[in-house]
């Protein structure tokens, strides 16, 4: 009787391990980094994220009546950007022109804009992503950068017809990491890699830079279009603080962003053209 | 039927909630479709092969609609419901055994995601993420735990609903 019940206790462990290993493997195997959605999940996700989108249009209603203030400073705002817009467009006949000179087709920084609204944010506490109101019929790919007008927030992690997640970087998940340059002068640049984000300081660090510049504080933090996701240019956030290593060899640069990861609301994707 | 309206309800007040409260709120980090699940499991009277099927399928749909995941909440989800039912055969279903009984799933669902995130390498956390992953779910889901289960109490008298206690 006994040894009966030792067996079934030992029977027990090695079903529990084998269940266990069977779910570790099937996790893993179905949840491999850059997968595309299959129809159903993409069915599932645009129908869904329908009802939620439906059911939050009274809160942004709601949200829209305290935002009113807002709308006023934004207004005052928009006509200093006027203002802008006529440097801006006097740059770009400039660079037409450049192009034109030195017979080039296209540039990294080629892109169109498409603005989204966010439906959710950061459900289920561990993904540092937030979904968005458009999707493949819109024109967005996975890789596609994303912004607000206080600089990059992230990329586009996966896409389904009608919406996408976009994974933020303040994510802890340190794999993807960014080509970033830090403007020392005025044609002069430092570059790095982005290391990481400490949720603590609320920073982001760009570790190992071996140059020996001097870097001062308020330096622009962009990116340098050097990969396939981000285009050139796009602000990140600006320099906060410099330190050494012990061998006095390297640099790591903190920096803030001037995006308020914490209430986003409305993005644009920065999707690329085909010519660039 | 009743009971998987309120889990899909709950399911999307997940979502919508988090356009509410901050991105990386202290406090309001919410499990409702757990919790809708746990507060739900008494009205599945003898009907724990639906309650198992209810709680995998709304992890599923996490797992899609949310997450970018697949399985991994289906599963879990499946795990909690295991635990949820053994919970059940030594506490009452009763208010404040309710704020004791959230605690403990909260703290097993944070743990076993935690654990199961690192082993499979999908992402890397640190233990202060952990932490903070169950200090700041603990305040929101007790209360809509608590304002579910007297929602279902009301149900329960007005519909004549079956319920183990």
């Amino acid at each position: 009787m006994y040894k009966q019940k030792k067996w079934d206790m030992r029977h027990l462990v090695v079903v529990f391990l084998i269940v266990l290993l069977l779910f570790l493997v099937i996790v893993t195997v179905v949840n491999k980094k850059d997968r595309n959605l299959s129809y159903p999940e993409k069915v599932i996700k645009d129908t869904t994220l329908l009802v939620v989108k439906t059911l939050k249009k009274p809160f942004d209603l709601l949200q829209g009546k305290v935002t009113d203030k807002k709308l006023k400073e934004l207004k005052e705002k928009a006509k200093q950007v006027d203002s802008m817009q006529a440097k801006y467009d006097e740059a770009l006949k400039d660079i037409k022109d450049l192009k034109e000179l030195v017979e080039l087709n296209s540039t990294l920084r080629e892109n169109s804009y498409l603005n989204a609204t966010v439906v959710s944010r950061n459900v289920g506490y561990w993904n540092q992503y937030i979904t968005i109101d458009k999707g493949k019929k819109n024109g967005v790919e996975v890789g596609y950068a994303v912004v607000t007008s206080a600089g990059l927030i992230g990329k586009i992690e996966s896409v389904s017809n009608f919406n996408s997640t976009v994974k933020l970087l303040t994510s802890e998940d340190v794999s993807d990491k960014i080509s970033v340059k830090i403007k020392v002068s005025d044609d002069d640049y430092v570059y790095g890699l982005l290391n990481g984000y400490n949720s603590k300081t609320k920073k982001f660090q760009i570790e190992g830079i071996a140059e020996n510049k001097e870097i001062p504080a308020d330096s622009l933090v962009t990116t340098t279009g050097l990969s396939n996701d981000f285009p050139s240019g796009v602000l990140i956030g600006k320099v906060d603080s410099i330190s050494k290593d012990h061998f006095d060899l390297a640099s790591t640069v903190s920096f803030k962003s001037e995006v308020d990861f914490e209430k986003i609301s409305y993005v644009t994707i920065l999707k690329k053209d085909a010519t660039s | 039927m009743i009971y998987f309206i309120i889990v899909f309800i709950s399911f999307l007040l997940e979502g919508l909630i988090t356009n509410i409260f901050s991105l990386n709120s202290l406090f309001f980090q919410n499990c409702f479709t757990l919790v809708s699940l746990l507060v739900l499991y008494p009205y599945f009277y003898h009907k724990t092969k639906t309650f198992y099927i209810t709680a995998f399928i709304a992890g599923m749909f996490l797992d899609i609609t949310y997450m970018n995941t697949v399985f991994l909440h289906g599963l879990i989800f499946l795990a909690l419901a295991f635990l949820i039912q053994y919970l059940y055969v030594y506490i009452s279903s009763h208010a404040l055994n309710l704020v004791f009984l959230i605690s403990i799933v909260i703290i097993a669902f944070r743990t076993l995601t935690y654990f199961i995130l690192i082993v499979i390498g999908v992402r890397s956390f640190s233990f202060l993420t952990y932490a903070r992953s169950i200090t700041s779910s603990l305040l929101i889901n007790i209360i809509y735990g608590l304002i579910l289960y007297w929602i279902m109490e009301f149900l329960k008298k007005k519909l004549n609903l079956t319920k183990i206690d």
